[in-house]
């Protein structure tokens, strides 16, 4: 299991995964956004 | 031609990807060599010659590209608007290089931070925070301000 979260790819996935949630935030702050 | 602008945009590019440039090997390359070093008990070598070098590498990059990055925000001020204020104030249209802007400042804390230790396994790690990190970074630079609309913004 370490060495899973030790491998670049988890950095990966986690970097994605910390993008989406940061595009929803984005969603919200732009007024037009989404749309 | 708006030369202010186009230096700006030019030379923090060059920054920032020798900055992720040397991030990434650090996180890919280095850490793995040290791990594999580690088992002849032969890390000093690294540590000693490389590391270093690599830490001021890292921070000198960092800097370049966050000073420039602040400086290019201004240059996309329109009237009424300040870029660099709109941007880390998270403001409208400029909230998504905002988000950017910070991530981007929140590496930079780290590089000058923690990673800047004698203790070389922590700034690894530190290194690897930075590394996830870079992917949102790269995103919202990249789609925050001028291709908003390529990803619906």
């Amino acid at each position: 299991m370490k060495q899973r979260l030790n491998s670049p790819w988890a950095a990966l996935v986690l970097g994605i995964g910390l993008t989406a949630a940061l595009y929803a935030l984005a969603l919200r702050l732009v007024p037009h956004g989404g749309g | 031609m708006d030369w202010p602008a186009a230096l700006l945009r030019w030379f923090h590019e060059l920054a920032a990807i020798m900055w992720l440039g040397l991030h990434y090997y650090t996180d890919l390359i280095y850490s793995r060599a040290r791990m594999a070093a580690a088992s002849t008990g032969s890390t000093a070598i690294l540590d000693n010659f490389v590391a270093t070098r690599l830490g001021h590498g890292l921070r000198f990059s960092a800097i370049v590209a966050w000073l420039l990055g602040c400086g290019l925000l201004s240059t996309i001020s329109i009237p009424g608007h300040n870029g660099f204020l709109d941007a880390f104030l998270l403001r409208g249209m400029y909230a998504p290089i905002g988000i950017g802007a910070w991530i981007g400042t929140l590496m930079l804390v780290i590089t000058f931070g923690p990673m800047r230790t004698t203790n070389v396994a922590s700034a690894l790690m530190w290194a690897r925070v930075n590394t996830i990190l870079s992917v949102p970074l790269l995103f919202f630079m990249a789609f925050g301000y001028s291709h908003q609309g390529i990803v619906g913004l």
